[in-house]
């Protein structure tokens, strides 16, 4: 492919793109910042963890993105009671009286899977999350005796973060399988607030979604694209060594000069953000670099998007994890005032 | 002859004896004796009464402490206030002082009492007596005054003490106090005649070193933001150059300048375009970021 044509290319994507979140604007008023992180995550290809309090638009925004994006979109809800095989295969007696095995949520749409919304994942049983941790990492599992695969496949998992009683807290390694965790707030905006209390148009989502353009972005094309824009957005020598020194604070933050109120900054620290975690905030900031209409990373891309990448890789001492919400806002923000670039 | 030498020898004999006995006892008996007092002829109530007792000793004599009076109350309106003993082989000094309280209203007579000094030695030691010492007071209240009309005297001064031991120390102990003091002034930057140079004013000192150096746009980009970073005391983005601008409000007046030059040097880093004439822009806003820049109140 010439450069010009990949340019051409790149620009038409990029208008698509900027569509897509303006169409997904119109039926969740006031999460604009969300809407941009998960259009960010569409073409890094990660996987996205969403959270946030009771009736705050989560599940609306996912069903917006996935009328927007196209393809099969499936919901499951995380009970207690809920077992892998559920996920895989679903049994019941048929008309005939005979009993019969159907594909379950993950397999019924086969490859044309785009997304996957797994609700209050923090309901489901370990094995559960396992099982899509592998469907995450491989965009595949074996089911009747072969492999299935989705290429297309982006999973966005909710977290109530209100209720705690009969939740599994997800591991570790299964949450770095998320390229992004975002907080939904309900918005602060008192004329939002105000239209979502008494504007109709909000009060019926169906309709709401409804009225939504659908397949504005060819999800067929989304992995082939999200390479070409690694490729052609750049990341200079100073942005590589920004990263690398952002990435060396989250482990080492007292080294740089961050200091909490209260906290011993050497105890803080159990586990610094992964290798697939800086991975994954390079390539989020790729792309966000991209749809700003930029063909270089700038320090503005990766502050955008990192928190939303790195807070859920960084990982306190016991002693801290209780305090973990308001810490690891001050932690990142501390990261950010002290490492320089250049 | 022969019938006159026993007598003789006896009478000798008896001679050497007896003179033998007499050099023994002139051995153990103090040799001289004198009170050296140190009295006025009149004393007025709580003089000091110094009195020296000088008794000669022969070698191997010496005072039996527990002859001498303990310092405390001798009578009604004397004590002994301090006695104090300085031997050699031939003398014995003791010195007594006495503190005494009489003669309030008119001139009295009184005596210290005398006093009974025991020697040890070889051969024993007779003791010593030194007299009762006459002693005349003044009144303290002349005669024909009535009580009211007493006046009291003032307090005698607080007695000088000399400070010149502790001069040393003290000078040693304020200078080191001052150290201190200035060192934790110097650590939270209140000192700032000692803080160096400002932000600008140094990077401009540094620019006009970076002239020379192989990238000096780059160069003098990376001085301009440690300058922007340290003005701040946190790393400056572009994004964040409105909250720069908020708490550091003098610089206002260049928001155009910065803006500039935050875009040059995305240009240049970021970007990795040439950084033509990145130089001299960095060098202008410095000049003029300088002439703005104060220390912090």
């Amino acid at each position: 492919m010439s450069a010009d044509l990949k340019h051409t290319q790149l620009a038409d994507w990029r208008q698509r793109a900027l569509s897509f979140e303006h169409e997904v604007g119109k039926a969740v008023i006031g999460l604009d910042q969300p809407i941009r992180h998960i259009l960010i995550a569409v073409f890094a290809r990660g996987h996205v963890m969403l959270e946030g309090d009771v009736g705050v638009g989560k599940t609306t925004l996912l069903r917006a993105v996935a009328r927007c994006l196209g393809g099969a979109y499936e919901r499951v809800e995380g009970t207690i009671d809920l077992m892998p095989n559920d996920l895989v295969y679903h049994t019941y007696i048929n008309e005939l009286g005979k009993p019969q095995v159907d594909p379950g949520p993950v397999l019924k749409h086969g490859e044309e899977l785009s997304v996957f919304f797994f609700n209050e994942v923090n309901r489901a049983r370990p094995q559960v999350h396992s099982l899509l941790l592998r469907i995450m990492a491989e965009h595949a599992v074996s089911a009747f005796n072969r492999e299935h695969f989705f290429p297309y496949l982006q999973v966005f998992a909710d977290r109530n973060r209100v209720e705690k009683e009969e939740t599994f807290e997800i591991p570790s390694a299964a949450r770095d399988r998320f390229m992004m965790e975002l907080h939904i707030e309900t918005p602060a905006d008192p004329a939002l607030r105000r239209a979502l209390m008494f504007d109709p148009k909000f009060h019926d989502a169906d309709r709401l979604l409804d009225g939504l353009t659908p397949g504005l972005l060819p999800y067929r094309e989304i992995p082939q694209i999200a390479p070409v824009i690694q490729q052609s957005v750049t990341a200079s020598e100073t942005l590589q060594q920004y990263a690398l020194d952002l990435w060396e604070a989250t482990r080492r933050p007292a080294d740089y000069g961050v200091k909490l109120d209260g906290i011993d900054m050497d105890r803080l620290i159990l586990a610094g953000a992964s290798a697939r975690g800086v991975s994954m905030m390079m390539r989020a900031a790729r792309v966000a670099a991209w749809l700003d209409g930029r063909e270089y990373v700038v320090p503005e891309d990766i502050h955008g998007i990192f928190r939303e990448t790195i807070a859920h890789r960084v990982f306190f001492n016991p002693v801290y994890e209780l305090r973990r919400t308001a810490l690891i806002d001050e932690l990142l923000d501390g990261i950010r005032q002290k490492v320089a670039a250049p | 002859m022969r019938k006159f030498a026993l007598p003789l020898a006896i009478i000798l004999s008896t001679a050497a004896a007896f003179a033998l006995l007499m050099n023994a006892n002139d051995a153990a008996a103090p040799a001289r004796f004198e009170s050296q007092d140190d009295h006025a002829a009149t004393h007025t109530m709580g003089d000091l009464i110094v009195r020296d007792v000088l008794v000669s000793t022969g070698p191997g004599v010496r005072i039996d402490p527990a002859s001498l009076p303990a310092p405390g109350a001798l009578s009604d309106w004397a004590e002994i206030r301090k006695v104090e003993t300085d031997s050699n082989e031939e003398q014995t000094r003791i010195r007594f002082t006495y503190q005494v309280f009489y003669g309030l209203r008119g001139p009295e007579t009184a005596e210290l009492p005398p006093l009974r000094l025991r020697f040890e030695g070889a051969g024993g030691a007779p003791d010593v007596e030194a007299p009762a010492l006459p002693v005349s007071f003044m009144p303290l209240i002349p005669p024909g005054i009535p009580d009211e009309k007493v006046a009291v005297r003032p307090l005698r001064p607080a007695e000088t003490l000399p400070i010149s031991p502790y001069g040393k120390w003290l000078a040693l102990s304020l200078i080191a106090a001052g150290a201190g003091l200035l060192y934790l002034l110097w650590m939270r930057g209140l000192l700032p005649m000692f803080a160096g140079p400002l932000p600008f004013r140094r990077a401009c000192r540094d620019l006009q070193r970076a002239a020379s150096q192989p990238s000096p746009g780059q160069a003098a980009c990376l001085i301009l933001h440690r300058a922007l970073n340290e003005t701040a005391g946190e790393a400056i983005f572009g994004n964040g150059l409105e909250s720069f601008l908020g708490r550091h409000p003098q610089f206002a007046g260049i928001r155009g300048e910065l803006d500039e030059f935050f875009a040059l040097s995305r240009r240049v880093f970021f970007a990795e375009d040439a950084d033509g004439d990145a130089y001299a822009h960095c060098l202008k806003l410095a000049r003029r970021a300088r002439l703005l820049e104060r220390r912090p109140s």
